[in-house]
């Protein structure tokens, strides 16, 4: 039995100090994985479905490339999204295969919609790596975020659970209810998730020292808040964590980003984005660097144009104005709201996938892939954007998901270039 | 019988339609108008694989059929009258400059965006981002007049630098976000941050609206300016009454994050 070193992509976390066992090609175990690490993997060493196949019969590799290709190169605006469980070199592949077609590229998660994206290219981003947040920051506020359950490692990773605490460091929890990282925490402060607007202008007008009517904001914990702006005012590097998959609506990204920007006026303070999907936040680095934008980019006109709302891939699929969709990694029909998963039953899908899912079982062309950071080498970026190798602790004799979207690539014909 | 354009039947995926405005198409000729390059999903196509072009008339123009998927439909025109018989799709008068545009039932997103001129009047609702901002600008609409006798979405004026926004119905959340100046009217209730990060400019509201704590009050007075507009929209077509002309204003002063400039007027009643 040998001992293998691994990366997990289970989360935004990319904890790559993970061992495991492997014997006869198989895994026998993990050691230093959390729970989201263990479905990670089981999800991706269980039964894997036939390599490719086509209306749910097993096909040829090639056959299906080729009726993928047909498939891409007839429809009017393919949608290529998912991406988040990926690679950065396959996700590079989704964007030169969604050029090739002219189609639509949106990184689509369980929660993600592209709000704080939009949110940090209005607003700018003060952001700072896993390693500084440890070292450095003095006071740890998570606003509506629950990184115990969601990264469970996060905390640990940056000394902050109760255990590895030092005694001058501060945790923060302001939340809508008592979760389990306010478990953690040194103060808890209950803000119900209607108010969190109302809250995130008066702690800007706090940390600013600009007049609040008191009266408007009478629902508010005002004492708490008070005290907290207080405490950024004064610290020497405070950090700001936030659930980027949560925070849906575009002016509360706003306002959060804001109030970054604003206390950078009296003190240091970043702002960390949590992510749900390992390499979520690389599905964003990747298309803002091959095409300027980080979700929502058309090339239906032959160059990148970026609107969320109208390029969101869930957007998209709920108005019907798709025709065809690749999916790589992403158990869409499970996971889309109702309107955009009926749509997506009735347009034909190419889906892309390591694991057996709803969506692939329901596809046109449905390719089951050696999983990246699994059996296949690759990069992700961890949620603070750090690069961290995936490795492959795993013999497989499937081609990785890069490697599909590549010959789907070489095998389109458009009738017309623009 | 005006210049007519009729969508045979609704596209697969939305048509783009950049310059489709009367001003643009009184000068050409049925053949010319008929090869007009429209874009259909990533393909290129001409005007008449989609529309049936009837009738002539010069700077105005009729489109008829489910537009819903037509996009940027009177987007850049400058002069005439363009009238949508049913719903239009998104981007309708994007970057308008001067004419009117109508439209009989309801409009989609991002309509009247960078708009700079001329008159938009929806005769259904409104979606989100109404008269906003192109993506990466600070400002949106710069001039002219935007008339919704139903709904409009989130983000009405995001960035609004200058002109009206008026609005029978109720308007969504962050309306007036991040807005310059102009004046958006609503008779409707207003959803969540009105006016957040404000700079100058006016929003009225008729009914109530959950303020942002950085507001302030500052009087109760009949603002002169304001029974002038009410009145001229009263004209357009808007069911404002006497009582709200004439009427009492709380003005809170706003937002106390950016210069404070701007302000939220809302009804009290005419004692």
């Amino acid at each position: 039995m040998a001992e293998r070193a691994a990366t997990c992509a289970g989360c935004g976390c990319g904890c790559d100090d993970i061992d495991v066992a492997v014997a006869a090609g198989a895994l026998e175990r993990a050691s230093g994985t959390c729970v989201l690490g263990d479905a990670w993997l089981a999800e991706r060493t269980g039964d894997a479905p036939p390599v490719a196949r086509v209306d749910g019969r097993e096909v040829d590799f090639a056959d299906a490339v080729e009726a993928s290709a047909a498939i891409l190169g007839d429809a009017r605006l393919p949608l290529v999204c998912g991406l988040g469980q990926t690679d950065c070199e396959s996700q590079r592949a989704a964007v030169a295969l969604a050029e090739a077609v002219g189609g639509v590229i949106d990184p689509t998660g369980p929660e993600v919609d592209g709000a704080a994206g939009a949110a940090s290219q209005a607003i700018g981003v003060s952001t700072a790596s896993f390693g500084e947040l440890r070292d450095r920051a003095e006071l740890v506020v998570t606003w509506l975020a629950d990184p115990v359950t969601s990264n469970p490692r996060l905390l640990p990773r940056l000394r902050l659970d109760r255990a590895g605490r030092a005694a001058e460091r501060t945790l923060v929890v302001i939340d809508a209810r008592r979760t389990a990282t306010a478990d953690e925490a040194d103060e808890f402060i209950e803000l119900p998730p209607q108010l969190e607007l109302q809250a995130l202008w008066a702690m800007r007008a706090l940390v600013r020292d600009v007049p609040l009517d008191r009266d408007l904001a009478a629902r508010l914990p005002l004492d708490a808040l008070e005290r907290l702006a207080g405490r950024l005012r004064t610290c020497n590097y405070a950090a700001l964590i936030y659930d980027a998959g949560l925070t849906t609506a575009y002016v509360n990204a706003l306002g959060l980003l804001a109030l970054v920007r604003d206390l950078a006026r009296v003190a240091h303070v970043v702002a960390l984005p949590l992510r749900h999907e390992g390499n979520a936040r690389g599905a964003e680095d990747v298309l803002a660097w091959q095409t300027g934008y980080p979700a929502a980019v058309s090339f239906a006109r032959g160059h990148p144009r970026a609107r969320p709302g109208e390029f969101t891939a869930a957007e998209l699929l709920a108005r019907g104005e798709t025709d065809a969709a690749l999916i790589v990694g992403f158990d869409a029909l499970r996971l889309l709201p109702p309107r955009a998963a009926d749509h997506l039953r009735r347009i034909p899908t190419i889906v892309i996938d390591p694991r057996d899912t709803e969506t692939g079982a329901g596809a046109r062309v449905a390719f089951a892939t050696a999983a990246a950071g699994v059996h296949r080498d690759g990069t992700a970026h961890r949620m603070d954007g750090v690069p961290v190798a995936l490795r492959a602790p795993l013999p497989s004799d499937r081609v990785g998901d890069g490697d599909v979207l590549a010959a789907i690539e070489a095998r389109v014909t458009r009738g017309e270039e623009p | 019988m005006p210049l007519t354009l009729t969508l045979r039947e609704p596209p697969a995926v939305p048509l783009e339609t950049e310059g489709l405005a009367p001003d643009r198409l009184a000068s050409l000729r049925r053949s010319e108008i008929e090869a007009l390059t429209v874009w259909h999903g990533n393909e290129r196509a001409q005007l008449a694989d989609f529309f049936a072009v009837s009738g002539d008339g010069d700077e105005e123009l009729l489109v008829e059929g489910d537009v819903r998927r037509v996009k940027f439909l009177g987007a850049g025109m400058t002069t005439g009258r363009l009238t949508v018989a049913r719903d239009a799709g998104m981007h309708t008068g994007a970057d308008m400059r001067g004419g009117e545009l109508v439209v009989e039932g309801d409009v989609g997103d991002f309509a009247g965006t960078g708009m700079r001129g001329g008159r938009l009047v929806v005769h259904g609702s409104a979606g989100h981002q109404l008269g906003g901002a192109h993506p990466g600008e600070r400002a949106g609409m710069r001039g002219g007049e935007i008339l919704v006798h139903g709904d409009v979405g989130d983000q009405v004026g995001a960035g609004l630098r200058r002109g009206l926004i008026a609005v029978a119905g109720r308007a969504g959340d962050g309306a007036g976000l991040r807005m310059l100046a102009g004046t958006i009217v609503a008779l409707g209730r207003f959803g969540a941050a009105a006016g957040a990060d404000m700079r100058r400019g006016t929003i009225v509201a008729m009914s109530d609206v959950t303020l942002l704590p950085t507001f302030t009050y500052a009087c109760s007075y009949r603002p002169p300016f304001l029974s002038l507009y009410l009145r001229h929209l009263r004209a357009l077509g808007l069911p404002l009454t006497d009582e709200q002309i004439e009427g009492r204003y709380a003005r809170w002063a706003g937002d106390g994050l950016e210069l404070r400039r701007g302000e939220i007027l809302i009804y009290e009643g005419n004692e």
